[in-house]
């Protein structure tokens, strides 16, 4: 990082904005996964999906902050291009570091969670499959596989990949429009 | 006037001698001796002023009163301004001291940047902390797993604020070491707004283009006219313009932003006098921006100058005639610079 020379009155208030935007998108959609998902309730998915979304982003920015320096140039003016003149084209970089950032913030995401419980010292619920005994034993075979993959029993890792599926979908989609919108104003 | 002195000397006077107004008493006192002392003790009873100062505030902004006039409603929760005000005056003293001790020298990006994170633990702390039931002794908890849900997010959100911070000032730098993005558009950024107009900048063209003028007239007035003629048309394939191009950039190194030199593609052509000025060749610069820009065109800033072949006379010691030599003259108009548009 170079010595700062000049403090400007160029302020990063759209990325706050936008920031808040999208963290409070993804915190509303994630939690209304979680909950039909997990069965944890309203408050304790939100509060769930709150957290493990903060800590994604803060993460996500500390990400930036470090390997900003260790760039190429050529990556780095097209960084400060769309950071200050707008997204004008997406080179197929840009699709594979969304595509790693996805993958990162699921990892992360699941962490997060199971951090979140370690701290809120909530054990993890005894498994209730003794209760769910087959009845008829002649099914037992299927009806064992099915209950496995697709029952009501709580996956954690595919409710949290669905819930950053969705919201990552929301924001490229709102990301979408935006940029359409921008093209469509510019005078040509 | 005299009402004044006295309330402030009513708020200043501690009203047992356990109060927070003890202690910003000893941190003046502290002030007031640091004035009379040398460099190596003022410091240390400097750090016992801040020290002192510190505790002083922490101690008042956590009085019910102060406490309830610094809480505001925000979206979701209560924030409290005193562990911002605390966290503040702990890092200008920290990050003041560190390059001269007390005298502020040094009020950098990382003091900004650690000042939420601060806050929040200042926040949180009172919740680590229980009082010993039989020593009366302050002593180490965890908060109730109730209320570690919020604890947790709260620390979060004030470090996504230091993130912000930090953004700003990584815009900084990048403005530093690329001055020229500042004579272009924001208008269509999703990240950044300028405040006022006064933040628009003219490129660093018109730099560019007056180091490369006084680069030529400097290698004209060096050698001879025949040689600066050779120079511009029989080097081959234009090397002349790429060896201008790199003594610039040499010129400028460091004057302008760190990283802005090289994004600037100077252009050069000589041809013969087509404008009839009496000139024997026009000389055409041009340095073109290969940076960022808003449309997606690169700038260009021009500069014509004429070439006239001139006499100089120049007398050694020890000799009756003159020597004269012919060299070439530069005359160069000024800069031109598509206007800007202000946006």
């Amino acid at each position: 990082m170079p010595p700062i020379t000049t403090y400007t009155d160029v302020l990063p208030l759209r990325a706050v904005a936008f920031q808040l935007l999208f963290m409070f998108m993804a915190i509303a959609i994630e939690a209304a996964v979680l909950n039909q998902r997990l069965n944890l309730g309203r408050k304790v998915s939100m509060q769930y999906s709150a957290t493990v979304n903060l800590l994604t982003t803060v993460l996500g920015w500390m990400v930036l902050f470090s390997i900003e320096p260790w760039l190429p140039t050529p990556a780095r003016l097209f960084l400060i291009e769309s950071v200050f003149y707008g997204v004008r084209s997406i080179p197929s970089e840009v699709i594979i570091a969304g595509f790693l950032m996805f993958v990162m913030t699921f990892a992360l995401k699941l962490q997060g969670i199971e951090l979140l419980e370690v701290i809120l010292e909530k054990a993890p619920k005894p498994e209730a499959k003794a209760e769910s005994a087959p009845k008829f034993r002649k099914f037992q075979g299927y009806q064992r596989h099915a209950d496995r993959t697709f029952g009501n029993e709580p996956n954690r890792p595919l409710a949290v990949l669905w819930a950053n599926a969705f919201s990552f979908t929301a924001i490229v989609m709102i990301l979408a429009i935006r940029l359409l919108v921008d093209q469509l104003n510019v005078p040509s | 006037m005299k009402d004044l002195v006295a309330s402030f000397r009513g708020f200043l006077t501690p009203p047992q001698s356990a109060s927070w107004q003890t202690l910003m008493l000893l941190s003046l006192f502290s002030v007031f001796i640091a004035s009379f002392l040398t460099p190596i003790p003022q410091s240390f009873v400097s750090f016992w002023g801040w020290f002192f100062l510190i505790t002083s505030v922490w101690w008042f902004v956590y009085q019910k009163d102060v406490k309830s006039a610094l809480t505001f409603n925000v979206v979701f929760s209560k924030v409290f301004l005193g562990p911002w005000i605390v966290s503040t005056l702990i890092c200008v003293a920290v990050f003041g001291s560190w390059v001269d001790f007390g005298k502020l020298g040094s009020i950098t990006p990382p003091m900004f940047i650690c000042i939420p994170p601060l806050a929040a633990f200042i926040d949180i702390a009172p919740q680590f902390i229980k009082t010993n039931p039989v020593l009366k002794t302050p002593e180490f908890t965890l908060p109730k797993t109730g209320k570690r849900q919020g604890v947790v997010l709260f620390v979060l959100s004030y470090f996504l604020i230091a993130c912000w911070i930090q953004f700003y000032f990584l815009l900084q730098v990048w403005l530093g070491a690329y001055p020229s993005l500042l004579s272009d558009d924001f208008s269509r950024s999703s990240f950044v707004v300028r405040a006022s107009q006064s933040s628009f900048q003219s490129s660093r063209g018109r730099d560019v283009l007056n180091a490369a003028e006084n680069e030529l007239r400097d290698r004209f007035d060096n050698q001879t006219w025949s040689e600066t003629e050779r120079w511009l048309f029989e080097t081959k394939g234009d090397t002349w313009v790429k060896d201008l191009q790199s003594s610039v950039q040499k010129r400028l190194k460091g004057k302008l932003g760190s990283g802005e030199v090289e994004l600037w593609q100077l252009g050069a052509k000589v041809a013969g006098d087509t404008y009839d000025s009496g000139a024997l060749y026009n000389l055409g610069l041009e340095a073109t921006w290969t940076g960022p820009s808003a449309d997606g065109k690169n700038l260009k800033v021009t500069k014509n100058c004429e070439i006239i072949p001139k006499r100089v006379f120049s007398r050694r010691a020890n000799s009756t005639l003159p020597d004269t030599k012919m060299v070439g003259k530069l005359s160069c108009t000024d800069v031109n610079e598509p206007k800007l548009k202000k946006v």
